[in-house]
């Protein structure tokens, strides 16, 4: 039986709930035992890759860092809403990972292609 | 395959009172056993944690969604898992964290089981469909 | 071929308006919990759930309507068990 595409759905901001932080272990957990995961961020999702977090102040754990974890882990398909990015004046350049940027369409097609979806 | 025997797991995030997430699952996992379907296992995650709680002590005319569980579990025989990690910090604990923590209190609900994300890989891996609550 | 399921009033949160920016045109709505109240008042985005409603791709939980004290004006309702047989149907499920 093929591995199953498993689909990690990012669209929460970071820190104001533990969404983003608690998506990432699981994605960095589900990486040792499936190898199609894909992590994508909509909406405010986005937030979670912006660069200089400096979320201490706050009382929240910085776990940014650990995004740089999935390329380790071999979790090479983030893909981020073009759309979402532009809303908030955004760019890929902004963002602490790499990732591919992708307009309403493509995201469509690759969400249809997952077999299982876990939204955060 | 809405005939079949369709085997089901089920993601848990949100808790058992303040949103109504914990029984839109319980209800769900319900409805798909009395259509003969099958639950692999239930995994809590996030606030679903709370779900796992054996203090939860509601007044005697309403829901007890951890007692609710734990029957269904019982009769089905499917596995509830409690994501280690999500149910420490929230101060869901098992006997032995416990001891291993030094605390001099656990509440764990049986049937329910601290486990690791690796459980909930497993629970992906082994279903038709995966739901999230 | 996604179900996705929308829990909170469109009143509340972004949820439904998000969600329809990303539906296919295979893909389902179900309205649970909070969200059931889209079904039953004009807002925003009444308009595209009619349209989605005509095409038997908008679905509603009865109970979460009868909890609520609400009567659907689009949409087919279901009970848990309909809920059961559409994630069937469909690939896969997103909660949003």
């Amino acid at each position: 039986m093929a591995e199953k595409k498993v689909g990690v759905i990012n669209s929460s901001a970071p820190h104001g709930r533990a969404n983003g932080r608690e998506s990432l272990d699981l994605a960095l957990a589900m990486s040792a035992f499936n190898e199609s995961l894909s992590l994508f961020f909509i909406d405010d999702g986005v937030y979670q890759l912006l660069g200089r977090q400096d979320p201490g102040e706050i009382l929240q754990k910085h776990y940014q860092p650990l995004f740089k974890m999935l390329a380790l882990y071999d979790v090479e398909n983030i893909y981020v809403c073009v759309r979402s990015l532009q809303a908030r004046g955004l760019t890929t350049e902004m963002l602490v990972v790499e990732v591919e940027a992708i307009n309403k369409e493509q995201l469509q097609q690759q969400l249809n292609l997952q077999d299982q979806l876990l939204s955060f | 395959m809405e005939q079949q025997k369709v085997k089901f797991s089920i993601v848990v995030s949100g808790a058992p009172y303040g949103t109504q997430s914990g029984s839109s699952a319980y209800q769900f996992c319900a409805a798909a056993l009395s259509a003969g379907h099958q639950i692999v296992g239930v995994f809590f995650y996030q606030e679903g944690v709370l779900n796992a709680s054996q203090l939860v002590s509601p007044a005697s005319d309403e829901i007890n969604l951890p007692t609710l569980w734990a029957a269904l579990a019982g009769e089905f025989q499917f596995p509830l898992e409690v994501c280690v990690s999500a149910a420490l910090r929230r101060g869901i604990i098992d006997q032995q964290e416990a001891v291993q923590l030094g605390l001099t209190q656990f509440n764990l609900q049986a049937p329910f089981v601290l486990s690791g994300l690796g459980q909930l890989a497993e629970l992906s891996a082994n279903c038709d469909r995966l739901v999230q609550f | 071929m996604i179900l996705h399921t929308v829990k909170t009033s469109p009143f509340q949160t972004l949820a439904i308006n998000n969600c329809l920016n990303l539906l296919s045109e295979q893909d389902s709505l179900l309205l649970m919990e909070d969200a059931v109240i889209a079904s039953h008042a004009d807002h925003g985005h009444f308009a595209q759930l009619k349209l989605l409603a005509q095409q038997n791709r908008l679905f509603v939980v009865q109970a979460d309507l009868d909890a609520r004290g609400v009567t659907h004006s689009i949409g087919q309702s279901c009970d848990y068990a309909q809920f059961v047989n559409l994630v069937i149907q469909h690939k896969s499920q997103l909660a949003w």
